[in-house]
Parts: structure tokens; sequence; C-alpha cells
């Protein structure tokens, strides 16, 4: 800087003229391109919303404390626990010493808390973890996963249509409903943006943009991460992993096809062993939840629904209540209960019984689509508490998308059958085309979504076998994430479609027939009255 | 001005009770011109003593009194402020540790504190005078056992036992270490010494004994036995197998049940109250718990609308509570917010686990309560003569369901080898009015509304295609189907006529047909001339 103004100063005129058009061009090149231009408005955002008083956040309902003591945090116990559930806690402490609390938990988030930890402690000696350093770690990837999905949708072009895509992409996912997960410890960080990339990875490589083996090591790696984040999304690495062995497909390079079939394999392996190795997340919440708000709520009879599960019909009484309502703490953890009630629930049973049961299935599907909506749990507060809001508040600062969501989109399963077939049925003539073609590239774009849309109904399932219609573990915001992920491709195509149509229009004979309209009628007048006259 | 609080005080003595009035003589005007407390008691502790033995005392002492039924006022020394004690008669001390005292306040109010005063725990020098004067032995490392008049409580192991050196009088409590007997506690005049308390069941029934006598209640007690935490999915056969044998034995008891508001016209629940039933025509009597707070959310109402509801469900079908289960935290929430809890007469005080929650407390209480205790006590309690006899105060065994018949056989052994005098509990003084319902019980039996209730079991049908899923109700929904029906007759008869005419116009179709093949010419040509004639207009 202090150089540049010393050469300004000597030859004032002269480089200045030179580098003005060189910045111009270089900013027009890059900044004024319409994706980078959306990531820079999301990163003004974040700032504004994230790291920048007041600071928003999400509460802790305590699901995540395993993790950050493998990360060697802690809660420093300033709120009580109800306070923690309605405030966000900015501050969190680092464990000075060598700590074997025994319920640590190590998961792919530790990396990224670890790399927050550093951070922090690089900058701050205090042993108080600001939570807003791993926000930072996180919203790096988001805006690398935000690029992504913007590329995806404007093709590289620079139009005013692709403009009003990413403005509306920026609507969407810089929404305060979803940025406010990444000041959180919650898994739905993690899985915000690698949601976007696994899929945005697969459409990139079918568009040909970028370099096909950083799109795949993109793949493979944010796949493997998303896998090993919770023990519930480790089965979906079995599904990414046969995909990714068949993408050696896509490209003839010998390199290319050994590195898909290695990494597939690999990530299948790790699926399976991350599915048997890492605890199963499942709680007696969850587990009291599966049954009485999902399995009994919906049953013609409960009694018949509980002897399927050999349970003392007796336990219809507990139809439809919440963990915290009938039953007092002391019987709940009860050995009593836990031989006659808890042993006898498993996701495994729940499903079997939910196959069996599909009027069941779809009145559950109904509810948990209407519920995940909400991307925001109505009880997680977004302020701290010094902010002076009261208890549970949450920002309304850009949160159009997630009202209009909450409030105006049909909540129910039906719609999503049609949304479904509507997806299915414009983009699955790609998938023809490359398959009768021999040019599997081209089906990349189907496979991505169709990735995505096997993901959202997989968690969509997974939350109502595991915790009814009470999602405690997040699989909902996976489902609502992945629904507008591919909504948001498919308004981008439909604008792209318009856009297209429009060019193809003769404005200028438009413009002449319309402002000759007026002629023509003297002239049709003008002949009629000839007829008459006739 | 001191005329009308001279009559106020006259007014309160009529209606203190006797030993309170004994106390009045010696009583300062001064100390009593302060306010006049409703509460029967102060009790002023110094520290919880959370990492020592004596962690469970303040918990023991709040127990004790709710179980005699009377109301405190809890502060600790830090807490205390000047004054405080001169508005009351009787007052406890409750000193867990050695700690010196820091509050000069409560240091000067107690040297000059006139009422009757209990004193339990550390003598701390200089504080009251009269206490230096007890001869205390400090012994540590003792198993002693507790004598409440014959009844013995056995292998109570205490690690630093302050006892006061003399010989005890006879009927009196003792502590006996090896073979020598101790006084538990030690009266001079209007003060009452205890020096060692721990929360054990032995040393709590002891001082059980000497508080009652401090606060002069009646001499009787009773002992009655409860089967606690009894939920529509317990094990309702083990319910009814344990009923038949105790009364096959001939031994009362009562069944704690859970108060469930959820669901409550499920066939599960109708089969729930028909157990209960049963269990009332085996002499059992229903005690209905307190819902525990970890299920209640903060607002008051929901406690009301829920025990209302519950409690008007039982006696519609049939299931007369007749008393109160909770544990002692119950107590110091305000008595308008456990409503309609407070309006049983009757009650059993639980163990609480856990050391009580520090800060400055009022509790309230039942007109008549016992304090459970567990069926290990009474193993513990060795007897002089076969026949059991009573504890002091009036107690309630806590024996919980037996998981099998082996157990049951086991707890009946320990109940029948006891020879225990239980008494029944429907035939203590219960009374409560809670919504319509008023209940009353006694030796004579249960009165519903004033009206004498049988007990005896029927068995009634449960209904056995109970819907469970109710169908939505709509508003306007005549009006609906009955444009619904309108429609659909409409579309009918237009579906019919469409169909005739379908039908008809098929030879009108094949008509036309001829015409064409008839008249082809004819018809072409007018058409060809009138486009000639626009082609050539000018």
């Amino acid at each position: 800087m202090k150089r540049n103004r010393d050469t300004n100063r000597l030859q004032p005129d002269k480089k200045l003229n030179h580098s003005i058009p060189k910045i111009r061009a270089w900013s027009f090149d890059y900044l004024l391109k319409p994706s980078t231009l959306g990531v820079l408005v999301l990163f003004g955002l974040l700032l504004v919303v994230l790291f920048l008083t007041p600071v928003i956040g999400m509460g802790d309902d305590g699901s995540t404390a395993a993790i950050i003591s493998g990360s060697n945090l802690y809660n420093l116990g300033e709120l009580t626990p109800k306070e923690a559930i309605a405030f966000f806690q900015k501050d969190w402490g680092i464990m000075e010493y060598y700590n074997d609390s025994g319920n640590a938990q190590i998961t792919s988030q530790t990396p990224f808390l670890d790399a927050a930890k550093r951070l922090d402690q690089a900058f701050t000696w205090d042993w108080l973890f600001d939570l807003r350093f791993y926000g930072a770690v996180i919203s790096v990837f988001y805006l690398i996963a935000m690029y992504f999905l913007f590329e995806t949708v404007t093709y590289g072009k620079r139009a005013i249509w692709t403009y009003v895509i990413v403005g509306l992409g920026v609507l969407i996912f810089g929404d305060t409903g979803y940025t406010a997960w990444i000041n959180s410890f919650y898994p739905q960080a993690l899985s915000f943006f690698l949601v976007i990339i696994l899929g945005t990875s697969l459409i990139l490589m079918g568009q040909k943009k970028l370099n096909d083996y950083l799109l795949i090591g993109c793949f493979f790696l944010s796949a493997l991460l998303l896998c090993l984040l919770n023990q519930q999304y480790a089965l979906l690495g079995l599904f990414l992993g046969i995909l990714g062995v068949n993408l050696r497909y896509v490209d003839e390079k010998k390199c290319y096809q050994r590195i898909c079939a290695v990494c597939g394999i690999l990530l299948m392996l790790s699926s399976l062993a991350a599915y048997f190795m890492m605890p199963h997340g499942l709680t007696k919440l969850s587990a009291y939840h599966s049954m009485t708000r999902g399995v009994l709520m919906t049953a013609n009879n409960p009694e018949q629904a509980l002897k399927a599960f050999s349970i003392n019909p007796q336990y219809a009484v507990l139809t439809g209540t919440s963990y915290y309502q009938a039953i007092s703490p002391e019987t709940m953890n009860s050995p009593e209960l836990a031989t006659a009630f808890f042993s006898k629930v498993n996701p495994t049973g729940v499903a079997i019984y939910y196959l069996a049961n599909p009027g069941q299935l779809y009145e559950m599907l109904n509810r948990s689509v209407d519920s995940s909506f909400n991307i925001r749990p109505a009880w997680l507060g977004n302020y701290e508490i010094t902010q002076g809001y009261p208890a549970g508040a949450q920002t309304n600062f850009f949160t159009l998308w997630s009202y209009l969501k909450a409030n105006y989109l049909p909540g129910n399963f039906g719609f999503i059958i049609i949304w479904m077939a509507v997806l299915i049925g414009v983009y699955v003539r790609f998938f023809r085309n490359g398959i009768i073609e021999k040019n599997e590239r081209n089906t990349l774009r189907f496979v991505g979504l169709m990735t995505w849309l096997f993901i959202g109904l997989w968690e969509l399932y997974v939350a109502i076998i595991t915790s009814g219609d009470t999602d405690t573990l997040g699989h909902l915001f996976i489902f609502s994430l992945t629904f507008d992920l591919i909504s948001f491709i498919i308004l981008g195509k439909f604008i792209h479609w318009i856009a297209k149509q429009l060019r193809k229009v003769n404005w200028e004979a438009r413009k002449e027939a319309f402002l000759n309209r007026n002629k023509d009628k003297e002239k049709k007048k003008n002949r009629e009255q000839r007829g008459y006259r006739l | 001005m001191k005329q009308s609080i001279l009559i106020l005080i006259a007014l309160a003595l009529m209606v203190l009770p006797m030993p309170a009035i004994y106390g009045e003589e010696t009583v300062n005007q001064e100390n009593i011109s302060m306010t006049i407390n409703t509460k029967d008691v102060l009790l002023i502790y110094d520290q919880l003593a959370v990492d020592t033995v004596y962690r469970n005392n303040l918990n023991t002492v709040e127990t004790l009194l709710s179980a005699l039924s009377r109301t405190a006022e809890i502060v600790s020394i830090d807490d205390y402020s000047v004054g405080q004690m001169s508005g009351y008669q009787k007052l406890i001390i409750l000193k867990n540790t050695e700690n010196p005292i820091t509050n000069p306040d409560f240091i000067h109010d107690c040297q000059n504190y006139s009422g009757a005063l209990f004193y339990i725990g550390f003598d701390v020098s200089g504080l009251i005078p009269a206490l230096d004067s007890f001869p205390i032995s400090r012994q540590m490392g003792r198993t002693v056992s507790v004598n409440l008049n014959g009844l013995a409580i056995n292998s109570i192991w205490v690690d630093d036992l302050r006892v006061i050196n003399e010989l005890p009088g006879s009927g009196e409590t003792t502590i006996g270490v090896g073979t020598s007997d101790y006084p538990f506690s030690k009266t001079i005049n209007r003060l009452t010494y205890v020096p060692t308390l721990i929360g054990d069941p032995g040393f709590t029934l002891g001082l059980g004994e000497i508080l009652k006598d401090w606060f002069g209640l009646a001499t009787s007690a009773d002992m009655t036995l409860l089967i606690p935490d009894i939920y529509p999915f317990s094990d309702l056969n083990m319910v009814i197998k344990t009923s038949d044998a105790f009364y096959a034995n001939g031994i009362p008891f009562a069944l704690g049940v859970i108060p469930i508001d959820d669901n409550i016209n499920f066939p599960a629940m109708s089969r729930f109250y028909q157990v209960l039933r049963y269990v009332q025509s085996r002499n059992g009597t229903i005690i209905v718990h307190r819902p525990s707070p970890a299920t209640v959310s903060d607002s008051t109402t929901v406690l009301s609308e829920k025990m209302y509801v519950v409690i008007t469900k039982m006696v519609e079908n049939g299931v007369y509570p007749l008393g109160l289960a909770s544990g002692e935290s119950l107590f110091f929430d305000e008595v308008s917010k456990v409503n309609p809890l407070n309006l049983f007469s009757t009650g059993i005080i639980l163990p609480d686990d856990g050391i009580t929650a520090s800060g400055r407390k009022e509790t309230w209480a039942l007109s008549s309560a016992s304090l459970g205790i567990n069926l290990e006590t009474i193993a513990n309690t060795s007897s002089p003569n076969r026949n059991f006899g009573n504890y002091p105060i009036n107690t309630t065994i806590i024996m919980p369901l037996p998981e099998n018949e082996a157990m049951l056989v086991a707890q009946l052994g320990i109940i029948n080898h006891k020879w225990l005098s239980l008494t029944d509990y429907k035939r203590l003084d219960n009374y409560w009015t809670i919504g319509q319902n008023t209940i009353a019980s006694s030796a004579s039996g249960i009165r519903v509304n004033g009206l004498p209730v049988s007990l005896s079991y029927d068995e009634e049908p449960i209904e056995a295609d109970y819907r469970y899923q109710k169908p939505p109700e709509y508003s306007l929904e005549k009006i609906f189907t009955a444009g619904n029906i309108f429609l659909l007759t409409v579309v009918g008869i237009i579906i019919v006529i469409f169909i005739m005419i379908v039908v008809f116009s098929r030879r009108v179709y094949l008509n036309k047909f001829r015409k064409v093949v008839n008249n082809n010419d004819e018809n072409n040509e007018p058409v060809i001339k009138r486009q000639d004639q626009e082609g050539k207009t000018p």
C-alpha cells in the first residue's frame, strides 16, 4: 500500500491510468461474476448476523455435550439448562489439562472444532472459547459451497437472469433461519454445507465446469465427513459409496477411474465401520417419542400396536405424551421401565412396523414434512442473554424465506409427491439422453439432484423411526435443506428457460406490431366501411 | 394502641395450644410486641454441610416437622434478620458444623430469647449460656443403637458421637453405646438439647419422639403401609396378587397412585380403575401421589386442572383416594400453587433424596401426616416383646411393589414375622372436598358426598371397540353435506341427460353424413362462390 502511494507520487498519472482499467477488468472478470457477487453479499450478511453484535446463534439443548467434550471444550454453566435453550451462549470453556471424561465423542465435527480452538488460542489466551471462531471456520466452507451452488445454476454466464437467480439463492440460503445454525455446535452446521457440496460437485462435473479431480475430491471428502458426522448418517455412506464407484463411467481417464473405485470402496467400508463403532445417538428421549409421538399416536388401536412390539398394552395411556409430561424422571430411569418398555423399542422394529402399516407412515410423513418446513426449532433462542430479549426470542432479520416456507408452503407429503413428480419429469430426459448417447457425464445433473432427493427422503424416514414427530437429532433439517436445494435448481432452470424464450422473441417486430395496431384497425374499418358500401 | 395489641395477643393465646400458653408466663412484653406469626416454629440452621454426614439433617428436621403437621419458617443464620425469632414461641436451631457464627444479630437475639428453644448439633460456647453447662462426652467412631420405649434400632455407625454424660431417666429415648446408655436429649427449663443428629432413620425417629413431646402432641401413633408409585402400566397382575395376599393375611395397606391426566378415557385407563376398585374391595386404600414437579410446567393452573380432572375421574369410576403422598418439597410451595393437593386432610411424607435448597422458606402442613420409612428400618428394629408395638410418631412403611411372587412372599414374611400392628388408612380421619366431590372416611367407612359407599368389587365391561382416532370436526358440516348431495343429484341428472344426448345424437350424426353424401355438390358450390366474391372485392 505504502509503496503504491510512493509510486503514485513519482509517476502519478501514468500508473493510475494504467492500473485502473486493469482493476476494472479484474473486478469485472472475478468480482462482478454473478456467483462471486452472490458469495460476497452472503459474506456481508454473515458478518452482520454472526459476528457483529447482536450476535445471532442457536440455543444449546445439551445434545452436543459429548461432541464438544471430544474437543476438550466444556459448558461454563453460566446459564441454567432452561436458559441455555432459550438463549445463545457465545463463550465456552477450554479444558486446561488432559481430561478423560469418558463421554467424549469424536465425530467429523472434531477436526473443525479443533481448528476453531487453535484459531481462538492464536488470538486470545483466556481459556475461553468464542463460538464465533467455529462459526468463522464453518462460514468459509459454507461460502465455498454457495459458490459451487451458484455456479451450477448460472452456467458461468453473465446476464440479467443469472443475477436474478443468484439473488433468489441469497434470499433462500442466506436466510437467518439457516445461517444461525453456523453459530452452534449442532451437527446441522456441518451437514449444511456438506450436503450442498455433495450435490453441486456432481452437477458441476456434469456441466464440465471445473477440474474433474477437484470435484471428485470434493464429492468423496464431503461424503466421508457426512457419514462420520452421526451414526444415523453412517448408512448414507453406503449409498454414496456405490454411487462413487459408478462415477468411473463418467470419464475415460484411467487415473480418474481408479480414484473413483478406490475412494468409493473406502467410503463404503468406513461408513460400515462408523455404523457399528459410533455410539448410536438414540437416547431414551427419542426412543420414547418414536413410540408415543409416532407409532401410538397414529395407530388406530394403540394397544394392538404395542402388542406388535410385545409391550404391555397398558402403555397405551402414554399415547401422544411427551417425555417430560407424564412420567417422573425417577420412574423414567427405573429398571422396571427399562425392561418393560425401552428394551423393546428400537429403530429397526419401528421401521418394520411402519413398512407393515403404510397408512401410519403416510400420516407421519405428513406431520414431519409440516414440521420440517420450520427450519428453526421454535424453542431454541437466537440472542445472547445479555441482549435483553425475552427468553427464546428469535431474530426476524433476513428471514423472509423461512417465514414464507413455514407459513405458506403446503406442509404435507402429497405436496412433496407432486413436487418430486415435477422434478423427475423435468430432469429425467437428461438422464435418458445420457444413457442413450452413452454419454454418462450428461446423466450427472439428474444423478446429483436424485442424490439430494434420496438423502432428504432417507433423513425424513430416519427422523420418523427414531423420534416420531419430535425431531431432536435434526434430520428434518436435512430434508428441509434438500427440498430448498432442489427447488432452487428447478427454479434456476425455469428462470433460465423463461430468459431463453424471451430472447427468442423478436421484440422489434412486436413493438412495430404494437405501434401499428391502430393503423391495422383503421385499415380494417376502412375495409368494412367499403364492404358496407358494397 | 397498646391495648389493642394486648387484646390481639390475648386472642392469639386462646388459639395457641396449651404448652405455648405455659411458655407465655415468662415472655417479655417487648419481645412479643413484634408480629404474631402464623407458623408454629422458626427453624434456623447454620449450613447445609453438603459433604459431611450431616448433609441430610436439615431435610430430616423439615420432614419431621411436616410429618408432625407443624408449619415452620426456615432461615439460615446468614439470612437471619434482627428480631425475627421474637415473633415465635418456639425456636429450633440446627448447628451442622463447628464453624463460628458470624451474624451478630443472631447471637444477640439468641442470648435474649425467652421462648422454648430446641438446639440440635454442635454447641457454640457463649451463644446460649445454659448450653455450656451440659456435660458432653465426645466419642469417635461408635456403633450405637437408638432405643425408643423398648424398640431398638440397631447398628448405626456414628463417626463423631456426642452424648450427654448422664444416666437416662426411665422411659426416655436413649442412645446405647456398647453396654452404657445415654439420653438422646436433655431439657433444662426452656432449653432442649440434642447433641448428635445424623440423617439416619433411627436418629430421625428418636428426634421425632423428642419433637413430638416438645410440641406437646397426642401420644398415640399409627403405623400404616404404602405400596408407592403405581402407574396404569405397572404390573397390574402383581398388584392384584399382592392385594389378594395382603387380604388373606389380614394386612391393611394403601396403594399410591400416580395421577395421569392424558388419555383418561382409554380402555387401558378403565382397566386400571377396575384394578384399583378390586384393590379397594381387598381392604386397600387408594392414595394419590403428588405429580412429579418435573412433569408439571411452571404455570400453577396446570397442576390444579390436572389434579381436578384426575380426581373427578377417579371418583366417577368408584375409586376413592383418601390421602396424599408427597415428598417434603411440596410443603415449600405456596398453598395457592399446590391447590388442590392441600385440600387433603391426611398425607404420607415420603423421603426426599438430596439436600434441600437453601434460602428462606415457609412451609405449610396437612392436618395429619405420617413419616415414610423403609421396610429395612423395620427389619433393623428389635422389639423386647413378640408384638412389635409402635414407633413414637405416625409412620408409614414404604414397600415397593414386589417384582415377582418370591419377593412378595419375602416381604409378607417380614411383616408377619415382626407382628406389626398396622392401622387401616381408611380408619384415620380423612376428608376432602375437591370440585363437586366431598369424601370423608373414618372407622365407619367411606362417605362420598355424605352417602356411604360400598367397596365390593363388581366387574364392569370395558369398551372393546373404543375409537382412538377421533374424526376431525368440521364447521358447517351439515350445510356442506346437504350441498354435496344436491350437487351429486344435479351432476347425476346431467350425466343421464348427457348419455341420452350421446345416444340419440348418433343418429343425428349419421344423418349428417347422409346429407353430405346426397347434396355434396350443392353444399360446396355456394362456399366457393362466396370466397370468390371476397377475393374480388376492390
